[in-house]
């Protein structure tokens, strides 16, 4: 018995333009991809930032919202140094989510911050390249994005001066970095390769959304949480905090005899050395306090604090209160 | 100044008062150090301790050996006011049998290094005063080879006072 099939006609000059879609180089690259992860290291998807605090969101030293004097080699906001070469009088300004560098005395140097990015091993930035990226504002045509890899980058990138934000990207090859390098990335009113220039009194540089990449595209800014940002500044700074109602104790172990107290306090996030200790404020210094303590010892991971009020009998115990340890184990 | 108790494991900072410990990933450890290379004992209350004055002895020595190897490599560049002669080099290439030696033989090929020409001493530099109107040319010493000279004169000066110990480890003597 014979079987008849008809089919329906197919119109191929339609079908040809309904693949004619309207997608660009990107979404073509992205068709043309072989693999999941060709894909997606074309959209950048996953971690993408290395440089930590990039939007200036944690402050542990303290409040900047008022303009102060910008020093030479001086971390202010975590992570972030603020440079200034030939003694320049400016000032620095953090407010949310954004720093400014102000001239306020013409002069010829450089203003800049700088964030050191740490080398955990010698392949990790090694013949790579890097993206940096950051939001600009300035009038000084020399407001510019450099980066410092075992020398000055010959490369970097100006903001035309006219007073708007830009956003500013500059690729670079890290050559060979390894550990014990200095890699850093700079920001400021600077020349090339950091040669000084004449600033006027009333330039100034406002920076946001600083991004360092693997790759040769800035991405958008990756935004993160204020905890996950704090943890990650922790790595490199931390506070105890024995101001108002916190207390802390250290005791004099029962037997020891007569003597200063001490205890051992362990650090919310592993430093990444053993940190140098330093303390702000007044510490309580009655009977029952302990006095300005100083650290015993250091760790990457705890303190031992030790009272330096005078020597107590063996079993007592004091009280810190006060003040605050500071703890700073950057690069 | 700094100073190290017998009952703390930490150096004392009376300038910054601060406890920094002895760590070498410190960065305030390594300014002990620099401080200790470069004041002695004067930024020291007391003596300083045995283990710092050696980790700060060890770190001269390796900035020294840095120091040594850069300006030796600096000086094994040629100088620009003398240049370089043409050179010569015969190596073996291979070896092919002489019938009537009834031996192997060498086949060698010379290569040769073309000279380089020493820079001239000196250029002429014209500039023009526009006050007077008028183009003034002066001859005034290479100023590559002026810089040449002072790079290399730095670089030795370099070598002459690096210490006996840090050029024989540096040339394995």
């Amino acid at each position: 018995m014979a079987v008849k099939i008809t089919k329906p006609e197919i119109n191929v000059r339609e079908k040809l333009s309904e693949l004619d879609k309207p997608s660009g180089i990107a979404g073509e690259a992205m068709l043309r991809a072989e693999t999941p992860q060709e894909q997606f290291n074309l959209i950048g998807a996953g971690r993408r930032n290395i440089l930590i605090n990039g939007d200036f969101q944690v402050s542990q030293r303290g409040d900047y919202s008022s303009a102060s004097s910008l020093s030479e080699a001086d971390y202010f906001v975590d992570r972030w140094r603020t440079r200034n070469s030939s003694s320049m009088t400016a000032t620095k300004t953090h407010s949310t989510r954004k720093v400014t560098l102000n001239q306020t005395s013409a002069g010829t140097g450089s203003i800049r911050i700088d964030q050191k990015v740490e080398i955990m091993d010698n392949e990790q930035y090694t013949d790579k390249y890097m993206t940096l990226s950051a939001d600009v504002k300035s009038n000084d045509s020399n407001a510019r994005i450099a980066v410092y890899h075992q020398g000055w980058d010959p490369n970097n990138t100006q903001h035309s001066g006219s007073g708007g934000w830009e956003r500013l990207t500059l690729t670079f090859w890290t050559g060979t970095l390894v550990t014990g390098n200095e890699f850093s990335i700079q920001i400021g009113i600077d020349g090339d390769s950091s040669a000084n220039v004449p600033i006027a009194a009333g330039a100034y540089i406002e920076i946001k959304n600083v991004q360092l990449e693997f790759g040769k595209v800035a991405t958008p800014f990756e935004h993160r949480s204020y905890g996950e940002e704090l943890a990650l500044c922790q790595r490199y700074y931390q506070t105890m905090d024995f101001t108002g109602p916190h207390l802390g104790v250290v005791i004099r172990a029962s037997g020891a005899g007569s003597g200063l107290p001490y205890n051992y306090f362990g650090f919310p996030v592993t430093m990444r050395s053993a940190p140098s200790l330093s303390t702000s404020g007044t510490f309580n210094s009655g009977s029952e306090y302990a006095g300005t303590p100083s650290g015993y010892e250091l760790t990457n991971t705890a303190v031992t604090l030790r009272g330096n009020n005078g020597n107590i009998s063996a079993g007592g115990s004091q009280f810190i209160r006060g003040g605050s340890v500071l703890l700073d184990a950057e690069l | 100044m700094f100073n190290k108790s017998e009952e703390e494991n930490t150096i004392y900072c009376s300038t910054h008062n601060q406890w920094i410990p002895l760590n070498p990933a410190n960065r305030h450890y390594q300014e002990v150090l620099d401080a200790i290379i470069a004041e002695g004992a004067d930024c020291f209350t007391g003596d300083i301790p045995a283990e710092l004055q050696a980790a700060a002895d060890a770190k001269l020595f390796a900035q020294q050996v840095e120091a040594y190897k850069t300006a030796s490599a600096r000086l094994e560049q040629y100088q620009l006011s003398v240049g370089v002669p043409e050179s010569s080099e015969t190596i073996v290439t291979g070896q092919v049998w002489n019938e009537e030696a009834f031996e192997m033989e060498d086949v060698t090929e010379t290569f040769v290094t073309p000279a380089i020409e020493p820079l001239e001493a000196t250029v002429e530099v014209t500039s023009y005063d526009i006050d007077t109107d008028t183009t003034i040319t002066e001859t005034v010493p290479n100023p590559l080879i002026v810089k040449d000279d002072e790079e290399r004169t730095a670089a030795q000066d370099i070598i002459n006072n690096t210490p006996q110990a840090v050029k024989d480890h540096v040339d394995g003597v």
